[in-house]
């Protein structure tokens, strides 16, 4: 009996658990009735219907029942035997290894109840490009819907893969230009020579022993797919590009006729002439349609390029630029100023003229000397505006070249060759002088351009130049240059030691920035003088002292009597090379006769701070320990080195400072 | 029915994969419906919690040898509660025990028929229902569980329209979707908590 006390309530709440978990063992089902239709697949494509065959494979409609949804499925053709079977997953792995919204979807791949290999895609509408082109009038509209179709085939090329077969009725579309590149079936990795396509082409003309190996479609297919010589790379793809931007700009194909007439207009690149295209793409098309792979573009994103450029009103490359057509172009990109100021020069210049001319005479008729006027005044400006172009490209040309000279002097004073690298350092201002020159607002040339002569301590060049610059470090430079403007140093002209010092007594060499300038700085300065004879060493050590002074009990003596340096700090980093442990370190600008190094320091003393030093001997006993933050270091004239006993890891430093010289006596004390 | 793979389910983690939070979970569930089935029995408040303690423990001691071939999880819980009050009541010396008019006695061998448990079959099927709907309610918002209680309370739709404002197509439509949410969630109650 149930307990009465049960309430209507909690009745009606108990029916639904019985409901639930007794009675209908489908309940659960009915509650997800979508699980439910799935489990109950049996069949996991159905509903057939034929759309399009192959001599390879047929493609039908069918319903994939688990994910709801139509899609296409491709099967062998039933006459072909496993022989094609791999070509035929190949083609399914390989699209399906492409995942491009402009490449079609590989959703499954699989083996039928027949274990015949079968594979899944997007269903394609029966709207092919060529459709598209005969339908759509906008030009912009096709040129963009072509750079879509370049963008898909350029990430296939990055992947290396390549297609073979492009041609419009393998491009899908919908009348909004968005393509879908379809059949992949000639399509292979670049990188794998394993496998052999077999071509739906070849397989519809097996009678056909002329052209029996024939991979591609006629009209499309490139020279070297005719000649089946197997050399195929991205660029027969560009060809076959070429062929399709023919059809879409003349409606017509490139290579009309037989066959035969066909292959052979394809080998020889004879065209079917133009009429409507315009004729940069005239240009463009012809060099994709090149015979010789060499002379085409060689990789579509070029190809894509010169389209951009076309499409943005820019010459393209496949053409020689010429004055005016580039004039051409200026003004088309630039209209409305290029109207307004052509008209006000007119104007004007008619306004002077008729003046000038009622003060002079009347000989001459008033609207005729305007026309004659204002076609000069038009030629002028059409020649100034190429002569913008050319020079932006030529600063850009000489910037280019300018920063290469620079980083090569940089690096340059990386080895013990410092004075190979005055001369780049040197060019490379020349270099940047004029680009700027050409082009006053090229950032790029003006930072590197005040950078070197940050280098060279020519300052007055600085400020009489200066240009505003939203970069810190620039903007520091300009600032440590304005305490010194009237220093204009060059490679031939080099300050005094009391100027070199005074300038590195402004750095404040705790940031890297300018660590990393007083290097360069007295590099250049020690390389520039490398044929003076004087002996740098009290520059060298007065500028390590300026560049040191922010360190506490930073001291160091040159005795020149003894011929010895004593150096006593407590903090050695500054020492050493700010750009790399093998690098010269500031030690090194020290003259070969000074025999004698004593160093004191409470902080460890880094090896790669003695590296390419030319010390006879080099006293550390006064110096707390020992790092040795380089593999090896170069002491060529070293003959010994006294060392602490206290120093902790002797053996590591007694290892490695032996290897640096096979001559050297390691002394402990 | 749905084989549902005991890893998905609460009982399932904690008897096979000894998952700890899954134990703790089960356990306070259990716990908390032999407190509710002792006090339906009025069982004195001195003697609840050792009651309660003794049943839960030989419960969850014993969950992993229970067998569904001998008999429904809810028969064998209502076994494990009637020997629990039994046991507890010999050791007070007592061999059967009345409880708010139930007689307990270890006797009672046909025990699926005897009012006792029906009693606690009723209780169980109450709470886990009851539970269901606890958490039914996060689900919905407004008056949807509202409207739905006041079905299972059997008021007329009319009084259920005029209560909630709600025109008569989304009562209907809401009670239906609330009722599939109860459900699904019962479902899923009973396969955490009952052995299968």
């Amino acid at each position: 009996m149930a307990d009465p006390s049960i309430s209507h309530f909690d009745k009606a709440l108990i029916d639904i658990l019985h409901e639930v978990s007794n009675e209908d063992p489908d309940s659960i089902e009915d509650l997800n009735p979508r699980y439910r239709a799935l489990r109950g697949t049996e069949e996991r494509y159905t509903n057939f219907n034929r759309v399009g065959q192959g001599a390879l494979k047929t493609v039908y409609q069918a319903r994939d029942e688990m994910a709801n949804r139509d899609i296409a499925y491709a099967v062998l053709n039933d006459e072909l035997n496993f022989s094609y079977y791999d070509n035929f997953v190949y083609e399914a792995w390989l699209t399906a290894s492409l995942s491009h919204p402009n490449i079609i979807n590989i959703y499954d791949v699989g083996l039928d109840q027949d274990e015949r290999p079968y594979f899944t895609m997007d269903l394609k509408s029966n709207y092919t490009y060529d459709r598209f082109i005969r339908e759509v009038q906008s030009h912009k509209l096709i040129v963009d819907s072509f750079i879509s179709i370049c963008n898909a085939i350029i990430y296939a090329h990055d992947k290396s893969i390549i297609h073979l077969d492009l041609k419009p009725e393998n491009i899908q579309c919908d009348v909004f230009g968005e393509v879908l590149i379809c059949d992949w079936g000639l399509g292979r990795m670049l990188t794998d020579d394993t496998h052999i396509p077999c071509s739906d082409y070849n397989l519809e003309k097996k009678n056909s022993t002329l052209y029996g190996h024939i991979q591609g479609t006629p009209g499309y297919m490139s020279p070297e797919q005719i000649l089946a010589n197997d050399l195929y790379d991205e660029r027969s793809d560009v060809f076959s590009l070429g062929a399709i931007l023919y059809l879409a700009m003349e409606g017509r194909p490139a290579f009309p006729g037989d066959v035969e007439t066909i292959l052979v207009n394809t080998q020889e690149s004879t065209l079917a002439p133009f009429s409507k295209c315009p004729a940069s793409l005239q240009l463009i098309i012809k060099q994709a349609l090149a015979t010789n792979p060499d002379s085409r573009y060689q990789s579509v994103s070029e190809l894509r390029q010169d389209l951009l450029r076309y499409a943005s009103d820019h010459p393209v490359a496949a053409e020689k630029s010429n004055l005016l057509k580039t004039s051409q172009l200026y003004f088309k990109r630039n209209a409305t100023t290029s109207a307004i100021i052509l008209f006000s020069i007119i104007v004007i210049s008619i306004i002077v003229l008729t003046l000038s001319s009622q003060l002079q005479s009347k000989k001459l008729e008033v609207n005729q000397l305007g026309d004659e006027i204002s076609s000069v005044i038009h030629e002028y400006e059409t020649f100034e505006a190429a002569l913008i172009d050319s020079k932006q490209e030529m600063a850009q040309r000489l910037s280019d070249l300018a920063t290469k000279k620079l980083y090569e002097s940089l690096s340059l004073f990386e080895f013990q060759k410092s004075q190979d690298a005055v001369t780049p350092l040197d060019n490379s201002v020349i270099l940047f002088e004029k680009a700027l020159k050409l082009a006053p607002d090229n950032e790029h040339a003006y930072h590197h351009l005040v950078q070197a002569k940050m280098i060279q301590l020519d300052f007055e060049y600085i400020i009489a130049h200066l240009s505003h610059s939203e970069n810190d470090v620039i903007k520091r430079y300009i600032q440590i240059a304005q305490q010194f403007p009237h220093y204009n140093f060059s490679a031939e002209h080099r300050p005094t030691g009391s100027q070199l010092v005074a300038f590195f007594n402004q750095l404040d060499c705790r940031t890297s920035t300018e660590l990393q300038l007083a290097e360069a700085v007295l590099r250049y300065d020690h390389a520039s003088r490398a044929q003076s004879k004087e002996d740098y060493t009290p520059v060298a050590l007065a500028c390590l002292t300026a560049i040191n002074q922010y360190v506490d009990g930073f001291a160091i003596t040159y005795n020149k009597e003894m011929h010895s340096i004593h150096l006593q700090t407590t903090n050695s980093s500054h020492l050493l090379s700010f750009f790399s442990p093998y690098r010269p370190p500031f030690l090194s600008f020290v003259d070969p006769h000074v025999q004698r190094l004593y160093v004191a320091s409470s902080d460890t003393v880094y090896t790669s701070s003695l590296n390419h030093t030319r010390f006879e001997e080099i006293d550390l006993t006064q110096s707390a320990s020992i790092t040795c933050d380089a593999d090896q270091i170069s002491l060529p004239d070293t003959k010994t080195i006294r060392i602490t006993k206290n120093a902790p890891q002797l053996e590591v430093i007694i290892r490695t400072l032996s290897q640096s010289n096979d001559a050297l006596q390691i002394v402990i004390e | 029915m749905a084989n549902f793979d005991t890893r998905y389910t609460l009982i399932g983690r904690a008897l096979n994969l000894n998952d700890q939070d899954a134990w703790n979970e089960l356990h306070s569930t259990y716990e908390k419906f032999i407190y509710f089935l002792l006090r339906k029995l009025s069982v004195p408040e001195n003697d609840l919690d050792d009651l309660a303690q003794q049943a839960l423990c030989y419960l969850v001691k014993n969950l992993e040898k229970y067998d569904q071939s001998k008999g429904k999880f809810r028969n064998w819980l209502s076994q494990i509660v009637r020997t629990s009050v039994l046991m507890y009541h010999r050791k007070n010396k007592s061999n059967s025990t009345k409880l708010a008019g139930y007689t307990i006695s270890l006797e009672s061998e046909d025990s699926s028929h005897s009012d006792l448990d029906v009693l606690i079959h009723a209780q169980w099927e109450s709470y886990i229902s009851k539970l269901a709907l606890e958490r039914v309610r996060n689900n919905f918002r407004g008056v949807a569980v509202e409207a739905f209680e006041m079905a299972l309370n059997g008021e007329p739709k009319t009084a259920i329209i005029e209560k909630t404002g709600l025109s008569e197509g989304s009562v209907h439509t809401l009670r239906r979707r609330v009722k599939r949410s109860l459900m699904l969630e019962i479902k899923s109650i009973i396969s955490d908590l009952e052995p299968s």
